[in-house]
């Protein structure tokens, strides 16, 4: 329905439509994609907050603001991920489509305009990030990273994998650490700006009902400077998970009424395979809906938990089962979660609970057409996988799996690590 | 069946208004070319709802803390299993939430709509509580609430409402306590669900892909007749003067977190809508990312990208909120406090009036985009007595001088407070 249409308009910079006339809106999002790196980490992982605060024609943050609230509350964002060994940096603007402003204004092309003004011309001083911009931002960085522990359920699950990926880029924070970003200077930060100008491979993305054809015109006119040429552009590449040589159990205490406990497996099956499919049938069927395993089993059953999931990163090929638990029911919950696992591997798979998966998935990538965030974000994650499917063709892909191969895909998962984070002793 | 249509001419758009004779209200909202469809069955019964008594009771019903949000849970279990079951067959997504005055059953699918919408009118209007369930469910429930214990997010909020109200029940947590919940048996529950869910007090909302026509033929075979209960609800007595001026929990965070709320009078119906609008744009010129005060703060270092407002409102309870994580909130309040006495001197501006309410306007068609906003707003606004499309009318006739009027009376300083998590140690 919502097919994708591609060029590479430069060497590594590709424009990327999604035109659909249901849609009110265009929303327009520039991902710089590249190496997630200890050394640079922190400095990419700073530069969205430096570019969303204004460009050269608006200078100032507040002026800008009111210039974005003038094009109809025109939402700017950005954001800092981590996509397998990937650090993905995102700018992004939505507005709604020329049709719907009160007086035939061109936003679309408004809005195109300012993305792009921000990405290449973003305030300076003397050719560098302000110097007091830089330190505001790195103080806000820094809160970020500290803050990761208020949410109890997310602290757990990254921990997981640093510890579990330790040694490998996806075990690194998309963030870098605290020293990392304090050690950030304007001309460092400045430097890494224009490297990932040059070098990162970049993704835009436009979906929506306007003229599509606007937006890549003044892309197009915008990134002409950068000059790039082929062997600039640093080619993607994440690495499978492999399993690790000795089982990881940590416990962590921290002032909390409820325990968490995360479950970390490799299983080494790689992205854009029929076993990956396989796979992530297996993943819903034991812990992906309110008819699955684990939530019959460890919720409904046993009462155990509120929330018991699994979920798969499939870049790295790691399935990661999550729970909220009472401190005694600790042993209880990852028994019966062991014991649901099992019960896949000898096979105690109903024709039902297959079906009832596919269906749910079909469901799934059925919906994603239906909201230009879920559009975008389905296509960011083929790209970067390398993968031209769309929804549909991946929900025929999830259909034609069998049971054996769910029963396959099961016995692929060894337990990496078992993750504790538990309240103090009294 | 009496059905009128409702157009909205700016998005060129309509949806369906159908008055069942069951007492049940039908908003059909068909989008064309959508895959999925969306559909809400709710009720007015909320974790506000707390003292009530129906036909021929003589006393009034105090219910404890959470039952509403436990009736919801209860009610996906029938006889023969598990609701979610039923849906599990078509591959429709289920779910189900409580808020402070209402509870909404919701399934989305991309396939077998009749299937599913027949599944959802049986399983709410399907109860099924015994004891043994309801014991079960307390571990679920005990485990969901723990979870909410731990999160500041929450805390902050309900501390704050804790502060605001005295007496009103918005202060309580909506899953309630460990403690309340297990006062709650079968009985109990059966009484809550003869007295709201009756289809003269629920809605029945459908967004995106169906047929108007099959929607009506599953819903004309699928609902049971009611009688009309009456329903008596005992309002709290709310002052309007606040409970308290502060509250500082600790937890286990890395940066201060704070509300700072003001207590403002509640409306219904349209007042509210215009109050609720007027209130949105007010607080976006004092405090939004075009404000000098935030630019302020931001520069001090003193707030960051996720500090934002919020107009609270409902049944019987309304307030501007402000909030964020902060190394020093109370220099947040005192700059606030600051900036709203300067522009009571000098006055807000017009030209930023402009700018906000074009940015509203350009929020509330964005809102037209999902199909399940859609069928959300379309439930919200029925239980707010207005239609989903006056947000629109409201917004165009908004006038620099209503937003004047709304800043003199709001924003009263000895009606404010402020909830802070504070890390431990």
């Amino acid at each position: 329905m919502c097919a994708l249409m591609s060029e590479e308009l430069y060497p590594g910079i590709y424009f990327h439509t999604v035109s659909d006339e249901r849609f009110k809106t265009n929303q327009i999002e520039v991902h710089l994609v590249t190496a997630l790196d200890q050394g640079s980490a922190a400095q990419n992982a700073l530069i969205p907050s430096l570019l969303r605060k204004g460009c050269e024609k608006y200078k100032d943050f507040t002026q800008f603001n009111r210039y974005l609230n003038s094009l109809y509350g025109a939402v700017v964002d950005y954001d800092v991920e981590k996509f397998g060994d990937e650090q993905v940096l995102s700018l992004s603007i939505i507005s709604v489509d020329d049709r719907f402003t009160l007086n035939q204004e061109p936003v679309t092309e408004q809005i195109s305009q300012v993305l792009f003004q921000m990405l290449l011309h973003p305030v300076t001083e003397n050719g560098m990030f302000a110097a007091s911009e830089v330190e505001l931002e790195k103080k806000a960085l820094i809160d970020t990273i500290e803050a990761e522990i208020n949410d109890k359920r997310m602290f757990a699950l990254r921990s997981t994998t640093q510890l579990m990926c330790e040694g490998e880029p996806y075990g690194l924070s998309e963030y870098g650490t605290v020293e990392q970003v304090k050690a950030i200077t304007p001309a460092s930060v400045t430097r890494a700006y224009h490297q990932l100008l040059s070098s990162a491979q970049i993704e835009i993305l436009f979906v929506g009902s306007g003229n599509a054809e606007v937006c890549k015109q003044i892309a197009k006119e915008q990134l002409r400077v950068l000059s790039r040429s082929k062997s600039d552009v640093r080619l993607t590449a994440t690495k499978l998970h492999a399993p690790l040589e000795r089982m990881i159990e940590k416990t962590v205490q921290m002032e909390v009424s409820q325990s968490k406990m995360v479950l970390g497996f490799a299983t080494e099956i790689p992205c854009n395979t029929r076993e990956l499919y396989a796979l992530r049938l297996m993943v819903i069927i034991l812990g992906g809906t309110p008819m699955s395993k684990l939530f019959l089993n460890v919720r409904e059953k046993l009462s155990l938990c509120y929330y018991c999931a699994a979920r798969l990163d499939r870049t790295k090929g790691i399935v990661k089962i999550d729970c909220g638990v009472e401190n005694e029911n600790i042993e209880k919950a990852k028994e019966e979660i062991l014991k649901q696992i099992e019960e896949m591997q000898q096979g105690n798979i109903t024709s039902e609970e297959m079906k009832n998966a596919m269906l749910s998935m079909v469901n799934s990538y059925r919906t994603v057409n239906d909201s230009n965030a879920s559009i975008e974000s389905f296509y960011l994650g083929q790209i970067l996988c390398g993968s031209t499917n769309s929804p549909e063709e991946e929900a025929r892909q999830i259909c034609s799996i069998t049971k054996d191969e769910v029963i396959w895909a099961s016995k692929q998962l060894k337990l990496d690590i078992c993750y504790i984070l538990t309240g103090k002793e009294v | 069946m009496k059905k009128r249509i409702v157009r909205n001419e700016k998005l060129q758009e309509k949806y369906y208004y159908v008055q069942h004779p069951s007492g049940l209200t039908i908003l059909l909202y068909p989008m064309p070319n959508y895959s999925s469809a969306y559909a809400l069955f709710g009720t007015r019964l909320g974790s506000i709802d707390m003292t009530f008594k129906s036909g021929s009771d003589q006393q009034f019903t105090v219910v404890p803390e959470g039952v509403a949000h436990f009736l919801e849970h209860k009610l996906f279990e029938s006889e023969d299993g598990d609701a979610f079951s039923l849906f599990a067959k078509t591959g429709a997504s289920a779910n189900a939430f409580t808020s402070f005055d209402r509870t909404c059953y919701l399934f989305s699918t991309t396939n077998h709509f009749k299937e599913s919408l027949k599944s959802l009118l049986t399983f709410v209007q399907s109860p099924y509580f015994t004891q043994e369930t309801v014991e079960k469910e307390q571990g679920i429930i005990g485990q969901e609430i723990k979870m909410y214990e731990d999160n500041p997010g929450w805390r902050v909020f309900f501390n704050l409402l804790g502060c605001l109200y005295h007496n009103h029940p918005v202060k309580i947590d909506i899953a309630g306590t460990v403690e309340s919940i297990a006062k709650i048996d079968a009985k109990l529950l059966y009484k809550c669900y003869h007295t709201f869910y009756n289809l003269n007090n629920m809605v029945l909302a459908i967004a995106g892909n169906f047929s108007v026509q099959e929607a009506e033929e599953v819903i004309e075979a699928n609902l049971k007749d009611t009688e009309k209960v009456k329903l008596i609800q005992k309002t709290a007595d709310e002052p309007d003067s606040i409970c308290e001026k502060e509250c500082l929990q600790k937890l286990s965070v890395s940066l201060p977190l704070f509300q700072i709320g003001f207590k403002e009078t509640p409306y219904s119906g349209m007042e509210w809508l215009k109050a609720q609008m007027e209130s949105e744009i007010l607080l976006e010129m004092l405090a939004g990312e075009g404000s000098l005060l935030y630019r302020r703060l931001y520069d001090a270092g003193l707030i960051h990208d996720d500090f934002g407002t919020e107009v609270f409102s409902g049944r019987g309870y309304f307030a501007n909120i402000f909030a964020g994580e902060s190394k020093d909130p109370k220099k947040v309040q005192e700059e606030l406090l600051k900036e709203i006495r300067r522009l009571r001197k000098s006055g807000l501006s017009e030209q930023d009036f402009l700018s906000c309410k074009k940015s509203m306007y350009g929020r509330i068609v964005r809102g037209f985009n999902k199909v399940e906003s859609v069928a959300n707003g379309l439930v919200s606004s029925y239980f707010a007595d207005v239609d989903i499309y006056d947000n629109i009318k409201v917004a165009e006739a908004m006038s620099f001088r209503d937003i004047k009027r709304r800043f003199a009376d709001s924003l009263d300083e000895s009606k404010m407070a402020i909830s802070v998590i504070e890390p431990l140690e």
